[in-house]
């Protein structure tokens, strides 16, 4: 709302420079967005917060300023209601008497529209509004002046004897002063004539029921609509105006009958003649009801924890219109009208300190102590993984958890879409089923821009819809393209990403993390992953993510040729699955150590080798790995070569030479059964 | 006869101090030592056998002679030896550049998150996390926000098709209602996390975004408690010197309801075009107030035996305001030019 200071002044008069006004509103809770010079006025650009409506106006404004500052002298508000001719015009019906509690009005004959006078448009103007004439202007005068919105109709438009404040009847249509048709339904309240809607109710009029220059006769409306009816019929409709800003956040049901005299005034003034005035009107049918509170007088010092003297908070609150009655240890608070946002102690504290001034408050630390310790188990396995991950080269990442629908169709299956109702565009319209869209994305990004080493991860959540329920999944998701070590004069020809590199280090830092995973093919997985390191990834038979290579189709979408190798787990089971360590003495025994070199059928995977192993293992064969593979010259084509190292060791004696070679043997000899492969 | 052999001793002497110069290898010099002084065969202790022949008078002399010899082939090779094996040592150029020590890098939004976690858990405080995926009654209606106030404006909500109730959190504070129904107090908490809000991304605007939020419940708790723990938790977060003002505000869920601002940490109100603060001093840093009754009673706990406070702030405003962020896009571009810059 903006706020004329040259105006403000004709009803408070106080000698504040604007610096000094701009703090002392602050101070009271009115934030000046922006300070504006306009054809040599300043005026001030605030931010009125939704419960206090009665701040939408200068005269509210004034009334605060004096509350902070009582010795600066207010101007008192008189109205006088004025004779009138009290000829029949029209009847007034409330027919929804909770939508509409009170209806004023007035009618006025011999009214002349025109332009307004210089100094009403400059008013109008610095308000930010535009003037259209005299009348209208001075509709907006009466609501910048003094917080309550009115409408005002040419009379000879409406038709018949009566105006209805009534519920719209369903598919009623509605065309609005600025041309639009509305369709209303019964939720909607309407002010009617005998034939049609001339106005929706505390929103908007009705096309042709407005002033114009040829307007010689009015009635002027002064309501109070229930703010939650007002809300809805303009949320619905997409219809904000300075009207229903108000009444939605709650008009002073008071002062409808006072808003027509000075509003009657007004117009006296900028005509230079007082119109005919044939009849007033001020239906109430559900009277206001005075709001009590019970405020203890030792509360405002036990709720702000500062020494606040029951002079002070008596002083304060009587100068924002509180009328109190003093009953010994309380008082009974009676709310003014225009306070809509005050019905507990709670509230009333919050006025006194507001005013005593929040920096007086103190500094205190609550003593409160808690008697129970949080493990944080994910939250530190998460900081573990991070740690780790960025020491070897990982840059972390966090991308909007939204994906277009193309993204989230590469990744998972339609059915399982958390799809938004209000999206902000098509390419953030689902919620994300996955983190390497992100991921991708980002990658795509880094190589554009000439990044030679890639690797990236990001924690995050990812969403999902089974049935008629919402799923969030805590994931943990890495990603490398590109270098692991770039050349340099150290090493000439660095180190790139394959598909084992980036294994080798995720799966390092798990089995360190003491969790034991298993690693499948899995057919699922190349909707997104090539078909040849397309693997899940289970721990205890659960799953747990996967690893892969993207595949082309999919780094195409992403605007990327480069590979990049990618790992997603779920951190919920990484944290159930990790082990606390526990010592183990090693064996002090020397091992002995068998090679095997030998030719296998390229049908098998190393995978069928090391679970042939683990099938016969005897308890003394301590370890064994892969130390090479061989194919090519003296390799058939349909078999592969491979050298290994096996590592025997027992417990509790040194084992002799013949021991060993009869493990070994015995070993190599279920290999050969087994597997069919041949000892070179 | 002696003469002769003193002759030839000095001979040997200086033949080996020209054989000692020619040498370029240990292994020359290895061979050089042998033949001069190999027990067997080495020139000089073979001339132990002439001692024999010599007259027992000349015994003594001789035998000085040729001791002093090998004493000073000893010394003249041990030199020797010495130099060359600093000429061979292989020497490194310390002044080579570093190579690529592959560092990644934590984001922004972690780093400062944690950090803020990190006085929090020193204070006592226990993190309480939730889902990100929200009833509209624990966003909203038990938060105070009443059905079809406009307080709900005030932040544009994203909702799920075909789920009427739920929606994407606009606020941490939906974790503080989930805790205060599943706890007793006392009450001692941060919810940290990501929360949305339905605007187009622009330099100060993301639709996702990271807030951390604190709670705390007991008997006795006053408004005084709020500025006490807010001044010592940004002072931690901002530096000792660090200065608070407290202003009226409002939330739906607090009650009285209090904008903090610090001072300014760049140029302290000096700089009337100060990069941050715009001349004013102050800074806009977070909302809170003295928890609601109605929050507290929807919740399950009684307004009139206990109280508490509340308050809030955005981890992407901290990543402005302190580490002079420019754009709020940068931290969800993942561009490694900005993400290598921090942690």
């Amino acid at each position: 709302m903006r706020i004329n200071l040259d105006y403000l002044k004709e009803f408070i008069d106080h000698k504040y420079n604007k610096q000094d006004l701009k703090e002392l509103l602050a101070s009271i809770g009115i934030e000046v967005d922006e300070m504006i010079e306009m054809n040599g006025i300043d005026v001030f650009e605030v931010e009125i917060t939704p419960n206090r409506p009665d701040w939408l106006s200068h005269y509210g404004i004034a009334r605060e300023i004096h509350s902070k500052n009582p010795l600066l002298s207010l101007k008192t508000i008189v109205t006088n209601r004025r004779e009138s001719l009290d000829k029949n015009g029209f009847n007034v019906e409330i027919r929804d008497r909770s939508g509409c509690s009170r209806y004023s009005g007035v009618i006025l004959n011999n009214v002349k529209v025109g332009k307004s006078s210089p100094g009403l448009i400059s008013l109008i103007e610095s308000f930010g509004m535009r003037s259209v004439n005299n009348i209208v202007d001075i509709s907006n005068l009466v609501l910048m002046t003094y917080g309550h919105p009115i409408h005002i109709f040419d009379l000879d438009k409406i038709n018949g004897d009566k105006i209805t404040i009534r519920n719209a009847v369903q598919d009623e249509k509605v065309t609005l002063l600025d041309g639009m048709v509305k369709n209303l339904n019964v939720a909607d309240l309407v002010i009617a004539d005998d034939k049609k809607a001339i106005a929706v109710a505390g929103v908007m009029g009705e096309e042709n029921s407005g002033v114009s220059e040829k307007t010689t006769n009015i009635f002027i409306e002064s309501a109070w609509f229930d703010p939650s009816r007002v809300r809805i019929t303009s949320k619905k409709m997409g219809m904000k105006t300075d009207s229903s800003y108000l009444f939605e956040r709650g008009a002073d049901i008071e002062n409808t009958s006072r808003i027509i005299d000075l509003t009657i005034d007004r117009i006296e003034e900028e005509l230079g003649y007082l119109p005919e005035i044939i009849k007033y009107y001020d239906e109430y049918p559900v009277k206001f009801e005075k709001q009590i509170v019970e405020l203890a007088k030792d509360f405002p010092e036990k709720f702000t924890g500062i020494k606040i003297s029951e002079k002070t908070s008596n002083e304060i609150l009587e100068s924002l219109g509180f009328i109190l009655k003093d009953e010994k240890d309380t008082w009974k608070v009676e709310v003014p009208s225009f306070r809509v946002d005050i019905n507990k102690h709670e509230d009333l504290v919050e006025e006194i300190i507001r005013i005593y001034g929040y920096e007086k408050l103190d500094t205190k630390l609550p003593a409160t102590a808690v008697d129970s310790v949080e493990k944080y188990e994910k939250r530190g396995f998460l900081d573990k993984i991070r740690s780790h991950f960025t020491a070897i080269g990982y840059n972390e990442v966090i991308n909007y958890s939204f994906h277009s629908l193309k993204d989230n169709s590469l990744f998972g299956a339609e059915s399982r879409n958390v799809e938004l109702r209000n999206p902000i565009g098509s390419d953030y319209s689902v919620m994300r089923n996955s983190l390497l869209s992100g991921i991708l994305k980002n990658t795509a990004i880094n190589i554009n821009n000439n990044f030679l080493r890639i690797s990236l991860f990001e924690s995050g959540t990812a969403f999902f819809r089974e049935g008629t329920k919402l799923i969030e999944k805590d994931l943990v998701c890495l990603s490398s393209s590109g270098f692991e070590t770039l050349p340099d004069w150290y090493e000439s020809k660095g180190r790139v990403y394959d598909f084992f590199l980036f294994k080798s280090q995720i799966f390092g830092f798990l089995k360190k993390a003491g969790i034991k995973i298993e690693l499948s093919f899995e057919e699922e997985f190349t909707q997104f992953l090539k078909e040849e390191s397309s693997y899940r990834i289970s721990i205890d038979g659960t799953d747990a993510g996967f690893i892969g290579e993207i595949k082309s189709s999919v780094l195409n979408h992403y605007k990327n040729n480069e590979p990049v190798f990618v790992c997603q787990l779920d951190m919920d089971l990484l944290t159930e699955k990790k082990e606390e360590k526990n010592f183990k003495m090693w064996n002090k025994f020397p091992t002995a150590t068998r090679d095997l070199s030998f030719l296998i059928d390229r049908e098998h995977k190393f995978k069928n080798i090391s679970e042939t192993i683990e099938k016969y293992k005897p308890e003394d064969l301590e370890d064994f790995s892969l130390a090479g593979i061989y194919e090519g010259k003296g390799v058939p084509p349909e078999k592969i070569s491979i050298f290994m190292n096996f590592r025997y060791r027992n417990a509790d004696r040194t084992l002799t030479n013949d021991e060993v070679n009869e493990l070994h043997d015995q070993l190599v000899n279920k290999l050969v059964e087994d597997l069919g492969i041949i000892r070179r | 006869m002696i003469d002769d052999l003193r002759k030839e001793i000095e001979n040997i002497k200086k033949k080996l101090i020209d054989e000692i110069d020619n040498i370029q290898s240990l292994e020359e010099f290895q061979q050089l030592r042998d033949r001069y002084l190999s027990r067997k065969k080495g020139i000089l202790t073979s001339l132990m056998t002439k001692l024999k022949e010599l007259p027992p008078t000349d015994k003594p002399v001789f035998g000085n002679i040729l001791n002093s010899a090998k004493k000073f082939t000893e010394e003249k090779l041990n030199e020797a030896e010495s130099q060359l094996g600093k000429k061979s040592e292989k020497k490194i150029d310390g002044t080579l550049p570093e190579f690529d020590t592959i560092v990644g890098s934590t984001h922004l939004i972690t780093v400062i998150r944690r950090s803020i976690e990190n006085v929090f858990l020193n204070m006592g405080y226990k993190i309480a996390e939730g889902p990100e995926i929200e009833f509209d009654e624990n966003n909203f209606t038990l938060l105070n926000f009443k059905e079809d106030h406009p307080a709900r404006d005030e932040q544009d909500t994203f909702f799920i098709k075909d789920f009427p109730d739920m929606l994407l959190r606009t606020h941490t504070s939906p974790v503080q209602v989930r805790y205060m129904k599943n706890n007793k107090p006392p009450i001692k908490i941060i919810s940290p996390g990501k929360v949305f809000r339905k605007d187009e991304p622009d330099a100060t605007h993301v639709p996702v975004f990271h807030q951390i939020e604190g709670l705390l419940v007991d008997k006795g708790i006053n408004f005084s408690h709020l500025k006490g723990t807010l001044e010592m938790f940004l002072r931690a977060l901002f530096g000792e010197d660090t200065n608070l003002r407290f202003r009226p505000g409002y939330f739906p869920f607090t009650e009285p309801s209090a904008e903090v601002d610090i001072s300014c940490f760049l140029c302290g109100g000096k700089d009337s075009k100060c990069r941050i603060c715009k001349g004013s001093g102050w800074l806009e840093i977070l909302g809170s107030g003295m928890v609601h009754r109605e929050v507290l009673t929807n919740c399950g706990i009684d307004p009139d035996v206990y109280s508490g406070f509340a308050f809030g702030l955005g981890i992407e405003r901290i990543a402005m305001l302190k580490y002079g962020v420019t754009d709020l896009r940068f931290l969800f571009e993942n561009d490694l030019r900005f993400n290598n810059q921090f942690g």
